[in-house]
């Protein structure tokens, strides 16, 4: 729990929320990146050139309301040259920068070493890694430097993975599988967020997208494929009841128990993750609590009820929760 | 001359002032209708933007649960697009057309008065869900499936209300059309109608062109929601990408229908404001039917994220960056007769000026949405926010708060405090800038857009603080405005006839002119017909012989669509109830249909098919049997 | 729609009347209205994998839709008449060629209303995509014949009083005719033999 901690604070303290189209972890987003400065500079240009020439015309003579109308020369040659001429040539160049760059950004899937599926729900993010039999949510782990291909879709309304130090969006949309490329060239965390809208709760749908080493993310891996360890001592037996005498089961599956639903995210290694509610609040044991007994209050409209419990019992059910490592 | 003048006033004398509130069908009136009627949603759409900016102004807001706050979004789109900005040009094109084409009134006076009672019904008719908390809420172009699945009726005041809005919309482009082709005074030629009317011909074709494609995506839409069909969802053989190419196929458009009026009464303005007719007239007007007709090739450059194979997408980029280029020719067709001219800074002249900055920063920021990886990163953030709002506030706000203060000492007759006026242009100017500008920056920083809220790690606090801030300012700034109107209508100075000296034939005629527009139907030789005063002059002579003065009853010409020779008299009606008759009667309809109400819709069928027979009943004929 | 004063020294044949032209483009609304239903039918059909008609819905049979199409297009035939007739200041002609007209129209109204029914027993709107779009496409051109039905008996009844607009009326029916024709036409191609193709 403490490493998650730390790794959280990393990138939730750090510089912006780890969200930001500027900074560059991959080639991909380095490529939208550059695009962005030169077009800027271009753009600051044309604003310049404009801006001059109606201070050249608001500036230079004043007339009266009174004052006779001139003739003057029509200015089509102007416009023609100003307006279609040296703009064409601009536009010309900026396409074939646009064609250049969109292989960059474009899934390639077959230089991809590994894959992911992301299936975006109403509100969260249901992660798996179909070929090893790992499953989680709000969290997409990927080894440092490996392009992986990620596949997106929706089980319910369109969604959209943003994940913009990595890459461009790339709309989930139900019946349809799109596909971007995440390779991360440094190890650390990276905030995505739904960027389509798609209900009451849209506004709280992040994820965090962790690279890390290829060894760190193999042995991640691995655990994730395994079924939660079985609980160690009587309290965390207990806590098992709790939950399976809940509501939790019909909505939540935790691998290796009877707790099979897939309404709600994967919660086998909850104690893993960063954050609760798709990146709304961080996971600790306070947050935990207040998200079990009135998620309303933090995420209103979400798909999940409240659930009373006493004291003890959601003591012992927090400590079960706590294990699920 | 006298005589012939008092034969017109007689025709034209207006019954009761009850009578003419239900029944008049003077474009004049029904002008002013649509644009204070657009005026209060303009309001309303504003006031939901300020609460929207409250909830965001700091991180983690609580002041809207996340469903007012959906809701108030999609409204405040909604509001904004269907009826604020397009009424309101529409108002002005109202108002303005006849007049500027030497007639008397538009082609199918009557139906122009069902125009504005259908928006006011169907306007009034969206709005009602928000009095019962049922709003639509998935924002103003509707994605399915979350719109085919929803519950509750939201959306049916979406679907339902979008197609009777329609009916008018589509009503007001088809008398556009065949007023600007057949109406106009002899001798104005097409090369010689105003560019304002140029815009209205291009936005009225697009209308006609693009609106049936929103009616087909609302119709398919209602028929999923209330009847069981399917068509946007993959298990059934549907797609949801459906609704969106049959959304943007009309909405890109639908831009243009909004960008196009607008940069026409820019041209207007222009002109006079630096006392020179505008240059390249003939480039201006390609420049606005070519933008009109482009318009409809780049509709998938707003899908860019959905998945689509690249060559469709590198289309459509080409596309959407060639459709700059009639934008750029009008630009630079202003600055070239601002340049070539001497200009009078007045209020109407610095709003179009803080057009020009404002929508070229937002032209820039459109062409940068063409390069695809460009627009994959930043769409559906709030860069595109800022976007839309510097091409729309720019591109159609500020040029229709220029027009405001042009036309209105025509349509009242009494002139606007300057003082006041410049106040709010810069009131406005900075209040945008500071709304709008910051969110370019909260996009590149990550922050997408509808969200009710935000955290408060991200680096977006102060830059939503900053447009919140902006948002009072410019609301100050809209205050003054209306401040500034309404002081003026009752207390301005008068205005007289031509206060501005301007170029084109309303300024031919008295402030407010008289219901018959012109004593004498005006004969026109330039693009300028005000500024030739020896033409004036020669309208003046021939009132007094009494040539093209039409007083036998409600009268206008006919001329030929290209070179607008004189071809014949028309006769036009007068008052009459049934347009608003046949409004209600559709209202009833409309009523029956969201209501799931199959007698109540029945007789709405009824009574259309009551008002339409009424309506084209020869009450009191005029013309002779032929037979 | 704004009448027509003759007779004045100034006034020229042969120019359209208003009407005309307002009626010319209500059909243009219209028929891009269809066009885009129509490219709807193929956007879904193109999605499709495997066969089309989806999910096993028999082709539909082509003898008796093709006798509804042909009993509207025959239409087309007495629509022409009354026009010309009602230039031609002939008002028996033209009450007789509209009668026929509207006997055609009501014989498709109630022929295909039949169809629709026996096509409802194979498969229905909310069967799935296919069955939408064929309802849509069926229904809403339906719903413009009877428009138009109306329209020629709203055209019949004002000839009592042949003026100009009883004239006008009667030539802008014809032309809504025509384009009911041409859509029927697009829609039998695209319902009925396109899936064989």
């Amino acid at each position: 729990m403490g490493a998650t901690l730390t790794l959280a604070a990393f990138g939730l303290a750090g510089c912006g929320g780890g969200q930001s189209t500027l900074v560059v972890r991959s080639d991909a987003s380095g490529r939208i990146d550059s695009l962005w400065w030169v077009m800027l500079v271009g753009s600051a240009i044309v604003v310049a050139v404009v801006l001059a020439l109606l201070a050249l015309g608001l500036l230079r003579r004043r007339g009266t309301p009174a004052e006779e109308r001139k003739q003057r020369r029509p200015g089509t040659t102007f416009v023609a040259i100003a307006g279609v001429a040296i703009p064409s040539v601009v536009l010309v160049a900026l396409f074939a920068l646009t064609v250049d760059a969109l292989p960059k950004t474009s899934p390639n899937i077959d230089k991809t070493k590994l894959s992911v599926d992301v299936v975006g729900r109403q509100w969260f993010w249901d992660v798996s890694y179909p070929a090893d039999g790992a499953r989680t949510a709000n969290e997409i782990h990927i080894p440092v430097g490996v392009p992986v291909d990620v596949r997106v879709t929706s089980k319910d309304v369109i969604h959209s993975l943003w994940v913009p130090e990595l890459n461009r969006k790339v709309d989930a949309i139900p019946g349809r599988t799109n596909h971007v490329v995440f390779d991360a060239r440094t190890a650390g965390i990276y905030r995505g967020q739904c960027a389509e809208f798609c209900g009451l709760q849209h506004a709280h749908m992040a994820l965090y997208v962790v690279a890390e080493p290829r060894a760190d993310f193999e042995r991640w891996l691995r655990r994730t494929a395994a079924p939660a360890p079985p609980p160690a001592n009587a309290d965390l037996e207990r806590g098992q009841q709790v939950l399976l005498g809940s509501a939790c089961e019909y909505c939540h599956r935790i691998a290796g128990t009877n707790a099979s639903g897939t309404v709600g995210p994967d919660l086998t290694h909850l104690a893993t993750r960063m954050t609760l509610g798709a990146a709304t609040i961080l996971n600790g044991r306070g947050n935990l609590a207040g998200w079990i007994l009135d998620p309303q209050h933090i995420k209103p409209g979400n798909k999940m009820p409240g659930t009373a419990l006493t004291g003890p019992d959601l003591q012992s059910l927090l400590d079960y929760l706590e294990s699920l490592r | 001359m006298a005589a012939n003048v008092e034969r017109l006033e007689r025709a034209w004398a207006e019954p009761g002032a009850l009578i003419t509130a239900f029944a008049t069908v003077d474009h004049k009136k029904i002008g002013v209708r649509y644009l204070t009627t657009a005026t209060v949603f303009f309001v309303l759409a504003g006031l939901e933007a300020m609460v929207m900016r409250t909830q965001l102004a700091e991180p983690n807001g609580r002041l809207l649960s996340p469903e007012a706050y959906n809701q108030l979004f999609s409204m405040h789109g909604i509001t904004m697009i269907f009826l604020f900005v397009t009424p309101m040009l529409s108002g002005f094109g109202n108002y303005l057309v006849p007049l500027q084409i030497g007639a008397r009134d538009m082609a199918f006076p009557r139906m122009n008065a069902f125009g504005y009672w259908v928006f006011l019904a169907a306007g009034l008719f969206i709005y009602s869900s928000l009095l019962i908390g049922k709003a639509p809420d998935n924002g103003w172009f509707n994605y399915a499936p979350l719109s085919s699945n929803a519950q509750g009726t939201n959306i049916d005041f979406y679907g339902l209300g979008l197609i009777f809005l329609g009916i008018s919309t589509t009503a007001g482009a088809v008398n556009f059309i065949v007023t600007i082709f057949r109406l106009r005074a002899p001798g104005m030629s097409l090369n010689r109608i105003p560019l304002f009317c140029w815009a209205v011909l291009a936005t009225s074709f697009s209308i006609v062109f693009a609106v049936p494609s929103l009616t087909a995506d609302c119709l398919l839409l209602e028929l999923s929601r209330k009847w069981g069909f399917h068509f946007f969802e993959k298990a059934t053989g549907g797609d949801p990408l459906l609704w969106q190419h049959l959304f943007w196929i009309f909405g890109h458009p639908d831009v243009y229908i909004i960008f196009l009026p607008a940069v026409g009464i820019v041209s207007s303005i222009v002109p006079v404001f630096s006392r020179r007719p505008m240059a390249a007239y003939h480039l201006v007007a390609l420049a606005t039917m070519a933008t009109g007709f482009l318009g409809f090739g780049v509709w998938v450059h707003h899908m860019f994220a959905v998945g689509l194979p690249q060559v469709t997408m590198t289309f459509f980029a080409a596309a959407s960056m060639a459709i700059a280029i009639p934008s750029g020719i009008q630009i630079f067709a202003w600055l070239a007769t601002i340049i070539g001219g001497r200009p009078v800074i007045r209020t109407p002249f610095l709003f179009v000026v803080g057009f020009i900055v404002v929508f070229v920063i937002g032209g820039l920021s459109g062409v940068m949405f063409a390069v695809i990886p460009f627009d994959q990163q930043v769409t559906d953030s709030y860069f595109v926010v800022a976007h839309f709002h510097y091409v729309l506030f720019g591109g159609a706000v500020f040029p229709i708060f220029a027009g405001v203060h042009y036309w209105l000492p025509k349509i009242t007759g009494r002139m606007f405090s300057e003082r006041a006026g410049v106040a709010s242009f810069w009131l406005v100017f900075v209040g945008f800038n500071l709304t709008f500008f910051p969110m370019h920056i909260a996009g590149l920083l990550g922050m997408p857009r509808r969200v009710y809220t935000y955290p408060d790690h991200m680096g977006w606090d102060v830059l939503n603080l900053l447009s919140t801030i902006g948002g009072f300012v410019l609301a100050a700034g809209i205050l003054v405005i209306l401040a500034n109107v309404l002081w003026s209508v009752r207390w301005g100075p008068p205005a007289g006839d031509d206060p501005w000296d301007g170029n084109t034939l309303e300024w031919a005629t008295t402030s407010p002119p008289p219901p018959y527009n012109f004593p004498v139907i005006p004969v026109v030789r330039s693009a300028d017909p005000n500024w030739d005063r020896e033409d004036r002059s020669a309208d003046a002579r021939r009132l007094e012989h009494g040539e093209l003065v039409l007083a036998d009853g409600h009268e206008t010409v006919s001329t030929g669509e290209v070179d607008a020779e004189l071809e014949r008299v028309l006769r036009m009606p007068t008052d009459s109830p049934w347009p608003l008759a046949l409004a209600l009667s559709l209202t009833v309809l409309f009523v029956g249909l969201i209501a799931s109400s199959n007698l109540i819709a029945w007789v709405g069928v009824g009574l259309v098919l009551a008002s339409l027979a009424a309506w084209h009943y020869p009450w009191t004929p005029h013309e002779e049997e032929l037979a | 729609m704004t009448e027509l004063v003759v007779g004045r020294p100034d006034a020229t044949p042969g120019a359209r009347p208003t009407g005309w032209w307002g009626m010319v483009l209500l059909i243009a609304t219209e028929a891009t209205l269809f066009a885009l239903l129509l490219a709807t039918y193929f956007y879904l059909r193109f999605e499709t994998v495997g066969g089309w008609p989806p999910d096993g819905i028999t082709d539909p049979t082509i003898l008796k839709p093709l006798l509804a199409t042909l009993i509207l297009l025959a239409a087309v035939v007495p629509f022409a008449v009354a026009s010309a007739a009602a230039d031609r200041l002939r008002p028996p002609v033209v009450q007789l060629a509209l009668a026929c007209g509207i006997v055609l129209g009501v014989g498709f109204l109630v022929f295909q209303y039949v169809l629709v029914q026996e096509s409802l027993d194979r498969f229905r709107p909310g069967t799935n995509a296919y069955g939408s779009i064929f309802y849509a496409l069926v229904g809403l051109h339906f719903v413009h014949v009877a428009v138009g039905g109306i329209l020629a008996l709203w055209a019949l009844a004002r000839t009592w009083r042949f003026d100009r607009t009883a004239i006008v009326t009667v030539r802008v029916t014809a032309l809504y005719w025509y384009f009911l024709a041409v859509v029927a036409a697009v829609v039998f191609l695209t319902l009925y033999l396109s899936p064989r193709g």
